[in-house]
């Protein structure tokens, strides 16, 4: 069973290069076993990534038995049915939002599947991502309140998340869970995004009778990388398809992507990002980024804030030490801190931890990740 | 079925391998159109006569409108009743 499911892994590279021009990964020659191919499903289906193996098998690119066939169909429109719930609870809560004047852009999954895919059934999604003001952040937990919302974490301190924090996530009703982003990822890389860049350009989508916005095609390619390299350890295969769709087909300029990963102090990230999702899918063509990734120099503080994220369960304190360096008031500096250090009652609560314990925690895990 | 139909204003719908996920404005449960009903969904991109349906479709299939007809209006009612397709006044 171990075989198949690390079988599984690799198999789904394979199958989610499929699309992807210039990829040298080959398919099976002939079907899988059905061990074997279960795997394959169970870990696309992990990824929302089940329609790019449909979309193969349909054009003879992957050989499947007709019971792995119309098994893999089953999972798949399954799948998709969940998609369409989710848009429209999107739907429901965007149309609130609007009513109560709070702007939003809709990030990742939604917005990918629509604008990034040439078809949106080849990408699935699993909750609702969007991006919102830190002025309207408080407006916006009221509306997600009314709508019956739960938020599942409280702030570290009242206002930490409008100043610092990387997002917050309300689960509603129906179980769907809302990810309200104020930027890409906690830590140092997620304190240096220029959030005005997040609002600058904008790109629209149709959904329903409804037309929804979304960031720029290069805030969504660099929003990939930063999940492709910083949001998981071992990376996931989504944001890495997800990047190479939009390197390979997006609508981005290339330029203003390097100048935004410049102005971020965040270079590294996608110079790690196009590297390995080259690397991955076995990917032949130049493009400018890969061009661009290809010269970056790394330095060592690039591969030390690289490493802070890179590792399983990045220690929050580690983060949050090295986040200090990305604030340059002091006055930020010792609000952030001061957020670490006495968290509210109900952030401890919700983690089970009283404050002396906290703070030994975190204490002790900074000591033992601070270089000697 | 002389009348035009179309695809209810806020219907969401996704498709893969011909076939077709699609959900109601005011439906709990996402339908699956597979087949000809897939056709259909496509047919009704924008509002169109049920008759000219009929005749794209019969001609599509080469067969005469008559010999679809009751498959085709079995499948518009059910659409009909899903909300997935609406009258045109």
């Amino acid at each position: 069973m171990i075989e198949a499911d690390v079988a599984g892994v690799d198999d789904a590279v394979t199958a989610a290069a499929t699309g992807l021009p210039g990829s040298s990964l080959q398919p099976p020659p002939e079907s899988l076993s059905d061990a074997r191919w279960s795997a394959l499903v169970t870990e696309l289906t992990a990824e929302r990534l089940t329609g790019l193996l449909v979309a193969a098998v349909d054009a003879g690119r992957w050989p499947a038995t007709d019971g792995q066939r119309d098994a893999l169909l089953d999972v798949h429109l399954n799948v998709l049915g969940s998609s369409l719930l989710l848009e429209r609870t999107l739907l429901h809560v965007v149309g609130e939002l609007a009513a109560a004047s709070i702007d939003v852009r809709v990030l990742k999954g939604v917005a990918v599947a629509q604008l990034d895919y040439p078809d949106p059934g080849l990408r699935a999604f699993g909750d609702i991502d969007l991006l919102v003001r830190a002025d309207d952040a408080e407006r916006l937990e009221a509306v997600l309140t009314q709508l019956g919302g739960r938020r599942n974490q409280p702030a570290a301190r009242p206002g930490f998340d409008r100043r610092f924090g990387k997002s917050f996530t309300y689960v509603l009703p129906d179980g769907f869970e809302v990810d309200v982003h104020r930027t890409f990822v906690m830590g140092p890389y997620g304190l240096t995004v220029e959030i005005d860049d997040l609002w600058q350009r904008s790109q629209t989508f149709g959904l329903g009778d409804q037309t929804l916005a979304t960031v720029s095609p290069e805030v969504r390619l660099m929003h990939a990388a930063y999940g492709a390299v910083l949001s998981s350890w071992p990376p996931r295969l989504r944001p890495r398809r997800d990047l190479a769709e939009m390197a390979l087909h997006g609508s981005h300029d290339p330029d203003r992507v390097i100048a935004m990963a410049q102005s971020w102090r965040a270079e590294a990230v996608l110079a790690t990002a196009i590297r390995e999702t080259w690397q991955a899918f076995d990917l032949a063509d130049v493009t400018a980024l890969t061009a661009w990734a290809g010269r970056y120099p790394f330095t060592d503080h690039d591969r030390r804030l690289l490493a802070l994220y890179r590792r399983p369960d990045p220690p929050y304190s580690a983060l949050a030490l090295s986040s200090l360096s990305a604030l340059p008031r002091m006055r930020d500096r010792a609000a952030f801190v001061t957020a670490l250090a006495l968290p509210s009652r109900e952030f401890l609560d919700r983690r089970g931890a009283s404050l002396p314990r906290y703070l030994w925690r975190g204490t002790r895990r900074a000591l033992r990740r601070s270089p000697s | 079925m002389g009348e035009t139909l179309r695809r209810a204003p806020g219907a969401l719908w996704l498709s893969t391998s011909g076939t077709v996920v699609a959900l109601s404005p005011d439906g709990s449960e996402p339908a699956v159109i597979a087949g000809s009903g897939a056709s259909l969904w496509a047919a009704f991109e924008q509002p169109t006569r049920v008759d000219q349906v009929l005749a794209d479709l019969a001609a599509r299939f080469r067969v005469t409108p008559e010999a679809i007809r009751p498959d085709v209006e079995a499948a518009i009612e059910a659409l009909l009743k899903l909300g997935l397709l609406e009258e045109v006044a």
